[in-house]
């Protein structure tokens, strides 16, 4: 090695000044990479969507098919909107529910911590089960000779209940960890970034009731 | 079992380490946290940074030598001007094709860079370890379930263009999962940069290829989930229906291969700038010039490689907007930028012409040339580029730059990745054959294009197509002769910054670093270039 690495070296064995002054207020890592991950699951949906309604604009605008006008979702109205309604009502209250969890967590308020996650668990529980309905209800074929409505339809909707899955073991998780005395005060990092993928799973929720559900 | 044991790390306990050199980093004591576990229950089970990037980064070499290959058959098939009637049979070569196409991004390029981000990175802002540790292992896991699931569906005749339908329909399974390992492990070294920093560390002091990274990893996980979405509506597609992608054949890889592509591809080869500009101010021992300029020249490089919006399933006719021809024209603007900073900032010092840096100038001077190439293409019309092979050339000189970015990078930080130094000559010999032969490679390619080679073949021109197999096998020599220089010396006591020169805290620790990276407290900054502050402020000091 030469002399003016060890030098070197030599230096940067007293590179810290011990009193450093301390950066600004790093961002917590949870919230952080849970932002990302909603950054992802965002253009995850955006692309579906894109695709449903560039292909749907398609279709529409495109020449008749065996002779009759095109159209989107054929046959009548085969998605009712009653169970979207009700499952876009539940996500919103179940919102509600969270951020009553946050707030209780803020205050070392256990008792409504429980009640406030177990409503929520509840509340997307019924969502899954409002979709599960809905798609019984239709009876509507993944498959279909004319048009690829249903296959976009499935594509669109089933992803978004495996985000409603994820999203709810991520707060049944945070919930263990807040019965483990993990959440409480200002710690609730945790309990915050649920939230957060919660509230997000609600918004995209949104977007498509407005875009396959009422639209359609 | 203890969690961890102690050893020590003082220099001159170790019998091979030079007299007079000092341990690397200041507080703690003598001594140092080690991973428990050795062999391969450590391999398998480590969640240590580095042992995750170090095997994203082989399997990734692994692979890109299949996806190499791959290509050569393409090539060599292809130089009668017409594929599948040589070496490849009709079937096969479109198999072929794709895997060579989309292997090229998702097993090797990709993961590659991601994983030298893994060990570098945390070093780099002086953290102990990477965010989320067991996430990161979870999307090497994945990463390799992936891309073992992918081989698998090829080689039961799958894959776009295979035979097998429910081998195809693995295919695409196997394709979303690497996405979904990629789209983690970017979040991880995403927010390690943000929120894993030491103190003092604000994020316009990061270094250079932290940044890119942290741009890269941005643009990364925001347009990989768009692939993603894609590849869902495909399975369900090929599974149900085949009425709306037309099947498995050439068509499905057409829905996919906007990941290679441009503009898509520069987001891939982004932290090639951030390589450069940080072996530069090594390399020269002097400061970086305008540490702005460079962030905004990076991160506008990175935004310019989205190219999610763009993508035929979405918006059919987006390759005629303005804005993307606007951004064809812009994208060479801030690699000229980098490149000139570098100059400066080499300039500025007393430069050597490090392994590292060589490196990294070659692959910007690629990255430059394919996107000078890249924005002929904003007069695709005037030049009738359509169709023809000139996009293949600016694919192909943007992957090779960020192949020789990740040989640069291997080099520059061989003593951190690898626990030994690379050997120098070859280290700065094996990226001249590389950046030649993708030159070769890809001027074959374009003037092939714009002869008109492409989905028409054009005849008169086979040769063009030689040339091009000749240069993949320069490349395929360049790198053959990297991993010699990388592997084949054997383990020696290195000092913690084998160029004397280094400025940022990853040449502050043990090389290779100890399980918690910094021994003792974790640094902290006052600067963007922490040792070389320290430095100065000795000599003044010693002056005065």
């Amino acid at each position: 090695m030469s002399v003016a690495t060890t030098t070197h070296e030599a230096a940067v064995y007293d590179l810290v000044p011990p009193d450093a002054p301390v950066g600004g207020t790093r961002p917590r890592v949870l919230l952080a990479g849970t932002a990302l991950t909603g950054g992802a699951i965002i253009m995850l949906f955006a692309g579906l969507l894109g695709v449903y309604l560039a292909t749907r604009h398609a279709v529409l605008t495109g020449p008749n098919i065996e002779g009759n006008p095109p159209d989107w979702l054929a046959e009548g109205e085969p998605i009712p909107l009653t169970p979207a309604n009700i499952a876009f009502g539940t996500m919103l209250l179940s919102c509600v529910s969270m951020q009553w969890a946050v707030d209780a967590v803020k205050r070392d308020d256990r008792r409504n911590v429980y009640f406030a996650l177990a409503l929520t668990i509840l509340f997307g529980a019924a969502v899954i089960n409002a979709t599960s309905f809905l798609y019984a209800q239709t009876g509507l074929p993944v498959a279909s000779e004319t048009d690829p409505s249903a296959l976009l339809f499935y594509a669109v909707t089933g992803t978004h209940l495996a985000l409603i899955v994820g999203a709810l073991a991520f707060v049944c998780l945070m919930t263990f960890r807040t019965l483990g005395g993990e959440h409480r005060g200002r710690d609730n990092e945790g309990i915050v970034a649920a939230s957060l993928i919660w509230y997000l799973t609600t918004a995209i929720f949104g977007v498509i009731w407005y875009a396959v559900y009422v639209t359609k | 079992m203890t969690a961890t044991q102690t050893r020590p790390i003082d220099a001159e306990a170790d019998p091979t380490a030079p007299s007079g050199a000092a341990p690397a980093i200041r507080g703690g004591g003598t001594e140092a946290t080690v991973a428990p576990i050795t062999g391969l229950a450590g391999l398998l089970g480590s969640s240590d940074h580095k042992v995750i990037g170090r095997l994203y980064i082989g399997t990734a070499m692994l692979l890109g030598s299949a996806s190499v290959v791959a290509s050569a058959l393409v090539g060599i098939d292809l130089v009668d001007q017409t594929l599948g009637d040589t070496i490849l049979d009709g079937q096969t070569a479109d198999q072929v094709v794709s895997f060579a196409g989309s292997s090229a991004v998702l097993l090797f390029a990709l993961p590659a860079l991601l994983g030298l981000a893994m060990v570098v990175v945390p070093l780099q802002v002086g953290a102990r370890s990477i965010a989320f540790p067991r996430a990161a292992a979870a999307s090497y896991w994945a990463f390799l379930v992936g891309a073992g699931l992918i081989a698998t569906a090829y080689a039961v005749n799958g894959g776009p263009g295979g035979g097998r339908s429910d081998a195809v329909d693995l295919w695409v399974a196997a394709t979303g999962l690497v996405v979904a390992a990629l789209v983690l492990g970017s979040i991880c070294v995403a927010t390690t940069v943000l929120g894993a920093r030491t103190r003092g560390m604000s994020v316009e002091r990061v270094p250079m290829f932290t940044w890119s990274m942290l741009c890269a990893s941005v643009v990364w996980l925001l347009t990989l989930p768009v692939l993603g979405a894609l590849l869902i509506i495909i399975y369900l597609d090929h599974r149900y229906g085949q009425i709306f992608l037309g099947g498995g054949g050439p068509a499905m890889y057409g829905r996919v291969s906007w990941i290679g592509e441009q503009p898509q591809v520069y987001a891939i080869a982004t932290p090639v700038l951030g390589l450069l500009l940080d072996a530069a101010a090594t390399a020269g021992g002097a400061r970086l010039a305008r540490r702005g300029a460079a962030q905004v020249a990076i991160a506008a490089f990175a935004v310019l490689g989205i190219g999610a919006f763009a993508i035929a399933a979405i918006a059919p006719s987006a390759a005629d907007q303005p804005v993307t021809k606007g951004m064809a024209l812009l994208a060479p603007l801030p690699v000229l930028a980098v490149l000139g900073l570098a100059g400066v900032t080499v300039r500025d010092g007393t430069p050597k012409p490090t392994s590292g840096l060589v490196g990294a100038v070659l692959a910007t001077l690629l990255l430059l040339l394919g996107t000078v190439l890249g924005a002929a293409t904003a007069f695709e019309g005037a030049l009738e580029l359509a169709g023809t092979r000139w996009p293949t050339a600016v694919s192909h000189l943007t992957l090779a730059a960020a192949a020789l970015g990740l040989i640069a990078g291997l080099y520059h930080w061989a003593t951190k990745v690898l626990g030994r130094a690379g050997n120098e000559a070859l280290g700065r010999t094996a990226p001249l054959l590389v950046a030649l032969g993708a030159v070769i490679v890809g001027g074959a390619e374009a003037v092939s294009g714009l002869a008109g080679d492409g989905l028409d073949a054009r005849a008169g021109i086979e040769a063009m197509n030689g040339i091009a197999v000749f240069g993949a096998v320069m490349v395929v020599l360049g790198g053959v002769a990297a991993a010699v220089g990388l592997v084949g010396r054997r383990r020696a006591y290195e000092p913690s910054d084998p160029w004397g020169r280094g400025q940022t805290l990853e040449w502050a620790t043990a090389s290779p670093p100890s399980f918690a990276n910094f021994d003792g407290d974790t640094p902290a900054v006052t600067s963007a270039d922490p040792l070389r502050a320290t430095s100065e402020d000795d000599t003044e000091g010693a002056t005065s």
